[in-house]
């Protein structure tokens, strides 16, 4: 032991003086980390017991029982789940289709990728206005002049409580579609060419190649991509700020995200507002736990110690 | 010169030049005003400008900052935090008491005093800036809703008889032909949607707008909407008059004199009242937006006293613009800008030189080919009130026929917002008006006003009760 101990003193200095340059590029990110999210994601928690931003009084839970007692708070909680629900019925198998087209595409695939990938080119507050007037009330709005076409009534679409939160997703999914495509189409290309030569002379059809062959190699990807939707789907924010607009008609399109938003910006209940956030950081981390479960449900050897190499 | 001396050298030569061109003039007092024009209004800023400069001569010890700020919920918290508010800005008359009660503003009641300004301040205004026994703000103007009809619309579907080839609110014998009921609003409705594509009435249902305009509609149908009983403050959106209010927005919609949008903004009405609605509820300070922003001639358009429901009450919702001091700005700088306020024609007092202010802002807007309204004065001072009007007279430039009916009136129509948890009030009373809209014939108009009225008395008793 004696001998060990200025071994050990000579061997963590020329530890770091051997990592110096590695901590020298990593350690302007971790002061950015450090200072624009572990410190604002530390300070919400402490404002979410706090009386006010202006006001650094202890309330307790006071914000979370105000909250749980906001019916806007409920409506935007259940609302969550109804835009993840919508966004698996059309997020979700939108870009599975498109690139299992795209793979199965022999002429001009890079044109169609080119195609595919223009809409993720576009801001998104650009996207979610376009579409905010696609949805408009009058005569002229695209959805109101296709109507027309089959002889349908003008239509406040947005304004509808029951049609405003699949709109704004189907809204998310033109903009979003194009790039988890190309990720699908990236993994449809990684399996054997050989399997579908096989497969095809073995005479299966596009729907069996997709269900008997592609499903199974994809299941890692596919279930990567969907808890990442479900984690960006708690996140909407924008969409209904400006589709709505503000969480509307009658809060049908209010999300947690935007909820928080409010609280703080426009009635100033910033401890309601850090409240939200903390209960929307809360289900997340739920879901991402899920995530973890099925993973190793699905693969046994995924996440134990000495992880599987492929 | 060592490396090291060197660069310290450096360092403190640059932190000086920074920090000196930081605080300009050291020894003055540096006033930042957040009602200056944004730098596209090249006209406006010059003429602010100019207003400036004649101010320092004068008090050589003030410098004045030009720092446009637009008030806006989502921005303000953030600017005070960051030290980024100007010192002074305007805000809406119902935003003060939540300003102050989250310590952005301060109150400036001994300076008003001094100069005699809080006694000659409009009663209902000094009423909406004053909490707990002192005054928040200085108000820049008033605004009272009012019905903003489409002549032209009116006119050609029949409801407006033409006198001298052109369309007028008033019959030969001179009485009023305008609708002054929700009645005859409804019944003009019919007429318009039978024979033109307009509808006859704009209802906003949005964003808050649809509570602050519905509330204007409940007190004229004989509603009392918030009142204080034995000490503690009341909701009562469920009111009589207030459900035959909403009864009448559920006619309106279910027989599709409405228009067919479920959000609508306040802001729509100039887009609106050209070609697509024939009468809508507007604010008097807005009205001018017909034209610059809707380009809807002023001629085609009257402005006449809210319609009663209740065949008394003509109440028109009268609130406008004040202009609030950030928090933590010195007494000094509150001096300083009062005396500005005194130089640009926005105090009580009547001197030359503000006299030639209001000319030179009235030139402006002239040159600008922006129509010129009669405003509702902030200051009941007899002195100064004559002086204005005299000044405003020379300038007007709209045919008051058709809106001296509101002006003629306002004195005695105006009625103050609810003094407590206004906004909050506004949106339980947007969802019940929203929930009309989407569920027309089956909407209970009772059910939805005690809903509204539970959540304001909620609001009302977690802040003002508590």
């Amino acid at each position: 032991m004696r001998q060990k101990v200025p071994h050990r003193k000579k061997s963590l200095k020329s530890r770091l003086k051997k990592n110096l340059f590695g901590w020298a590029f990593i350690i302007i990110p971790l002061i950015l980390f450090g200072l624009y999210v572990w410190y604002p994601m530390g300070r919400n928690f402490v404002l979410s017991f706090q009386k006010d931003y202006f006001d650094s009084t202890f309330v307790g839970f006071d914000n979370y029982i105000a909250i749980f007692h906001d019916p806007v708070f409920a409506k935007a909680l259940k609302n969550t789940f109804l835009y993840i629900l919508w966004s698996l019925v059309i997020g979700y198998l939108v870009p599975v289709i498109l690139g299992f087209l795209l793979s199965e595409v022999f002429h001009a695939k890079g044109a169609f990728r080119v195609i595919l990938y223009l809409p993720c080119m576009i801001s998104g507050i650009a996207v979610v206005f376009l579409f905010s007037t696609m949805y408009g009330d009058t005569s002229t709005d695209l959805f109101n002049v296709i109507g027309s076409w089959f002889g349908a009534d003008t239509q406040p679409w947005k304004g509808n409580v029951h049609l405003i939160i699949p709109l704004i997703v189907l809204a998310m999914t033109w903009r979003g579609a194009g790039s988890t495509s190309l990720i699908y189409l990236s993994a449809f290309q990684s399996i054997d060419d050989t399997m579908y030569e096989a497969a095809r002379m073995d005479g299966a059809s596009v729907w069996q190649r997709f269900w008997r062959l592609t499903v199974p190699a994809l299941k890692g990807t596919l279930l990567t991509l969907f808890v990442l939707q479900i984690i960006s789907v708690f996140q909407v924010f924008y969409e209904p700020l400006v589709i709505g607009p503000k969480g509307g008609p009658l809060s049908s399109s209010m999300s947690l995200q935007l909820l928080s938003y409010l609280y703080a910006f426009e009635d100033f209940e910033h401890g309601k507002s850090a409240a939200t956030a903390i209960i929307l950081v809360l289900i997340i981390v739920v879901f991402t736990f899920l995530y973890r479960f099925v993973q190793m449900l699905l693969d046994p050897m995924r996440g134990k110690k000495g992880e599987r190499r492929r | 010169m060592k490396l090291q001396t060197k660069t310290m050298f450096t360092a403190i030569l640059l932190a000086a030049s920074v920090l000196s061109g930081c605080g300009g003039d050291s020894d003055k007092i540096v006033l930042k005003i957040g009602f200056w024009p944004e730098s596209s209004d090249t006209q406006d800023v010059a003429m602010y400008r100019q207003w400036a400069d004649r101010f320092v001569e004068d008090y050589p010890q003030y410098e004045i900052k030009g720092m446009p700020y637009t008030y806006s919920t989502e921005t303000v918290g953030q600017k005070y935090t960051n030290g980024q508010l100007p010192d002074v800005w305007q805000t809406w008359f119902t935003e003060p008491s939540k300003l102050m009660s989250k310590n952005i503003i301060r109150p400036i009641t001994s300076h008003l005093h001094a100069l005699g300004w809080d006694d000659k301040m409009d009663d209902e205004m000094r009423a909406s800036l004053t909490f707990n026994g002192e005054i928040y703000g200085v108000p820049r103007d008033g605004y009272g809703l009012g019905l903003l009809i489409n002549k032209k619309i009116l006119g050609d579907n029949g409801l407006l008889p033409e006198i001298n080839g052109e369309y007028s609110i008033f019959n030969e014998d001179g009485s009023p032909a305008y609708p002054q009921t929700f009645t005859e609003i409804m019944e003009m409705s019919e007429t318009i949607i039978d024979q033109d594509n307009a509808k006859g009435f704009l209802m906003y249902s949005a964003d808050k707008n649809g509570g602050w305009v519905f509330s204007n509609l409940a007190w004229n149908y004989g509603a009392v909407l918030e009142s204080e009983v034995a000490g503690k403050w009341t909701a009562s959106l469920d009111h009589a008059g207030a459900i035959s209010a909403l009864e009448w927005i559920k006619e309106m919609k279910v027989n599709g004199y409405l228009q067919d949008t479920v959000a609508c903004v306040y802001n729509d009405w100039y887009s609106n009242i050209g070609e697509r609605v024939a009468m809508a509820v507007v604010g008097s300070d807005v009205l001018q937006n017909a034209k610059l922003l809707g380009n809807v001639s002023m001629d085609d358009l009257a402005f006449v006293p809210m319609p009663t429901g209740d065949g008394t009450h003509h109440y028109s919702l009268y609130g406008g613009t004040p202009f609030v001091f950030t928090k933590n700005i010195s007494d000094e700088k509150v001096e300083g800008i009062l005396r500005f306020f005194s130089y640009i024609g926005r105090s009580p007092e009547t001197t030359e030189k503000n006299i030639l202010a209001k000319q030179e802002g009235y030139a402006v807007a002239e040159r600008k080919g922006q129509p010129i309204l009669p405003s509702i004065m902030p200051w009941k001072d007899p002195e100064f009130l004559a002086e204005a009007k005299r000044l405003e007279s020379d300038h007007v430039n709209v045919n008051m026929t058709d809106y001296a009916p509101f002006f003629d009136s306002i004195s005695i129509n105006k009625h103050a917002e609810v003094p407590y948890n206004a906004q909050d009030m506004y949106e339980a009373l947007d969802v019940a008006i929203q929930s009309v809209f989407t569920q027309k014939e089956t909407a209970n108009c009772r059910a939805l006003l005690t809903t509204a009225s539970s959540t304001l008395q909620a609001k009302l008793d977690a802040g003002v009760n508590a």
